[in-house]
């Protein structure tokens, strides 16, 4: 009696029971699979639930070996770690930071524009968010800057990783609203569906005016406090040779190239791209034999250990999502966010809300792979844009990593900056940023425009 | 530390060493993958021909990599943990996590996706299946890749659990 009373929460008993077992701190990956076979078996004993369904896990995980959209995470952690054990990434913030390093400021806007830069390396997991801080906070310090100031530009760059495109996290994002869009019961029948493409531009406007403002940020302190951000020292602007400008940009602005001519000429893949440039970055630094046999054997290594990371989290969460959804759960929520006043913005808004809760505990990754599958049909039911969803979703998670006390970013920076810069310090120099992206997001939420707009004319035609 | 836990902690010493060496050869992978997506462009625009074959076999690449790369990253330390509390446990207390965690959460879902995979890639290398959509050979690898993702897994799990033992009973002798 009570049993079959206590039936259609036990979803709900699940999400508990798996917030639980994470903070013991056992793998997140490991502990997704576990609660969902348990609550399975449990189900199946108590007789909600047919352990046959398990038997979809095979089909599932041959799927998830046969998607071909995915090779690009090897691809892209391939780049990235490259760039981290050569010296290509030192190179290029030398290059930026000769360019704009005579002004006030200037090392702050190298770091911003390294970080949008190398932004398609980067964002696999929140140790590599920070890859870039870690190159330019020191530089920034030494040239003098206010300690607030520089952990502030160090979270936003090291951050912007993971919503400029192509990103390992806007591609897992693309791939699961893909699914959510498919899952979706439209009321009154129809169909909505989303790739890869229009999530692709549609986040490019948001991130143009997210730079914009982060720029505008240091211009204004360079302006109105200059002690702040003094110009570089002859220490820090090194005179720039025109051949060491071209050496060093070539890569970036190569691979951007590459990346957009893929998207215009629509004969060359995203991933082929980022292939080519994985093949001539290889090429280039054993040249410059700064990639030896060990250092490539060990680059490998670490992308190896990366995508699997990656992957494992994605069998974790796609258990949890089965089990989940055939107990109901997922009827659950759909029932409780319907019912948000507010309806949509209300149930957006809610579900925006608890991501940047979850960042505080978890990765990108974890929150990305739980939380889309879950929420995002319901909110695409209820009239929500896909794209406009996506984006709203991949800033809010950006600003979720620097919400202190606990945001990834907040933590890396901790654990990297020296002990001259206070944790308060940290938390103070984040705000204006976390004032930045308030602002963009709201942006977005009240002028859904501004993300649906390009992808919208693209596919007009 | 007294014979059996010495032993123990050899078990898993030895089973780390393979899963190790497992790893190193199969990262080498990576590279295929990258250059196997390099070719397919100038295959399918130039030449015409080849163009699957390359994307088969880059895939049949990738998800070996990734497949087997979850033992090798686990071996390594490296899945993602909430460290909220698990940082600042005592190394009994971590011990008895990865013990508890890798017996009653990981091993069940092994146990599952073994138990249901077995059937469907033994029918597979029976029958040496071709891919399905463009008949390259070799699909039945691809799907044997899955058995060694469980054999690896296993074997790591065995590690762990023999270190959270070795762990657990050493602390409680040095604790009489």
């Amino acid at each position: 009696m009570i049993l079959e009373a206590l039936r259609p929460y036990f979803g709900l008993f699940m999400l508990a029971a798996l917030v639980l077992l994470v903070l013991t701190g056992f793998p997140v990956a490991f502990t997704l699979m576990g609660t969902a076979v348990g609550f399975a078996l449990l189900g199946n004993a108590l007789g909600f639930f047919d352990s046959i369904w398990l038997q979809a896990l095979t089909t599932r995980l041959i799927g998830l070996m046969n998607d071909d959209l995915l090779q690009a995470i090897p691809v892209f952690i391939y780049l990235g770690v490259i760039l981290q054990r050569t010296k290509l990434a030192i190179d290029l913030l030398e290059t930026i930071a000769a360019l704009f390093g005579g002004r006030a400021g200037g090392l702050g806007f190298a770091s911003i524009v390294l970080g949008a830069l190398l932004a398609p390396t980067t964002g696999v997991v929140g140790a590599t968010v920070l890859t870039i801080g870690l190159l330019t906070l020191p530089s920034m310090l030494n040239a003098g800057y206010d300690k607030r100031f520089a952990s502030g530009i160090v979270c936003c760059a090291g951050t912007l990783g993971t919503i400029v495109p192509p990103s390992i996290i806007i591609i897992l994002l693309s791939t699961q609203m893909r699914y959510a869009a498919r899952d979706t019961i439209v009321p009154g029948g129809g169909t909505v569906s989303v790739n890869f493409l229009q999530i692709y531009l549609g986040v490019l406007g948001p991130v143009l005016l997210l730079l914009c403002a982060y720029l505008a940020y240091i211009v204004a302190v360079a302006i109105f406090s200059p002690q702040a951000c003094p110009a570089g020292s002859a220490h820090t602007s090194r005179r720039l040779t025109l051949r060491h400008l071209i050496v060093s940009m070539v890569m970036p602005v190569g691979l951007i190239a590459l990346m957009l001519a893929s998207i215009v000429s629509g004969k060359l893949y995203t991933v082929e791209a980022a292939a080519i440039g994985a093949i001539a970055i290889t090429i280039y630094t054993i040249c410059r034999r700064e990639l030896t046999w060990p250092r490539l054997a060990e680059t490998v290594r670490e992308v190896m250990r990366l995508s699997a990371i990656v992957f494992t989290l994605m069998m974790g969460a796609m258990t949890f999502t089965l089990v989940f959804r055939i107990m109901g759960g997922d009827a659950i929520v759909a029932r409780w966010l319907t019912q948000v006043p507010g309806s949509l913005y209300g149930a957006t808004f809610l579900v925006l809300a608890l991501s940047l809760g979850l960042c505080l505990i978890l990765d990108a990754l974890e929150i990305l792979l739980v939380v889309v599958p879950l929420t995002m049909p319901t909110l695409i039911g209820l009239g929500g844009d896909p794209v406009w969803l996506a984006v709203s979703f991949a800033i809010t998670i950006q600003s979720g990593f620097m919400m202190p006390p606990t945001g990834f970013a907040i933590c890396f920076l901790r654990s990297v900056a020296p002990p001259t810069v206070r944790t308060t310090d940290i938390y103070l120099g984040v705000l204006p940023i976390l004032a930045i992206q308030v602002v963009v997001l709201a942006l977005l939420l009240i002028f859904p425009a501004v993300a649906t707009w390009l992808p919208g004319t693209v596919y007009a035609r | 530390m007294s014979l059996p836990l010495q032993r123990l902690e050899r078990l898993a010493d030895a089973i780390e060493t393979l899963i190790d060496w497992i790893g190193r050869v199969t990262a080498w992978l990576v590279l295929a993958v990258v250059f196997l997506l390099f070719v397919q462009n100038p295959l399918r625009e130039y030449v015409g021909r080849g163009q699957f074959f390359a994307n088969d076999m880059g895939q049949l690449c990738h998800a070996a990599v990734f497949m087997i790369g979850v033992a090798y990253a686990w071996r390594h330390n490296r899945q993602v943990r909430v460290d909220l509390f698990y940082r600042n446990m005592s190394p009994r207390r971590r011990a008895l996590v990865n013990l508890l965690g890798t017996l009653f959460l990981l091993l069940p879902w092994l146990a599952f996706v073994a138990w249901d995979a077995l059937p469907t890639v033994l029918h597979s290398v029976r029958l040496l299946e071709q891919f399905p959509e463009t008949g390259s050979p070799g699909y039945f690898i691809f799907k044997s890749v899955l058995l060694a993702f469980t054999a690896t897994m296993t074997l790591q799990a065995i590690a762990v659990i023999a270190r959270a033992i070795a762990v657990l009973s050493d602390s409680a002798r040095a604790a009489k």
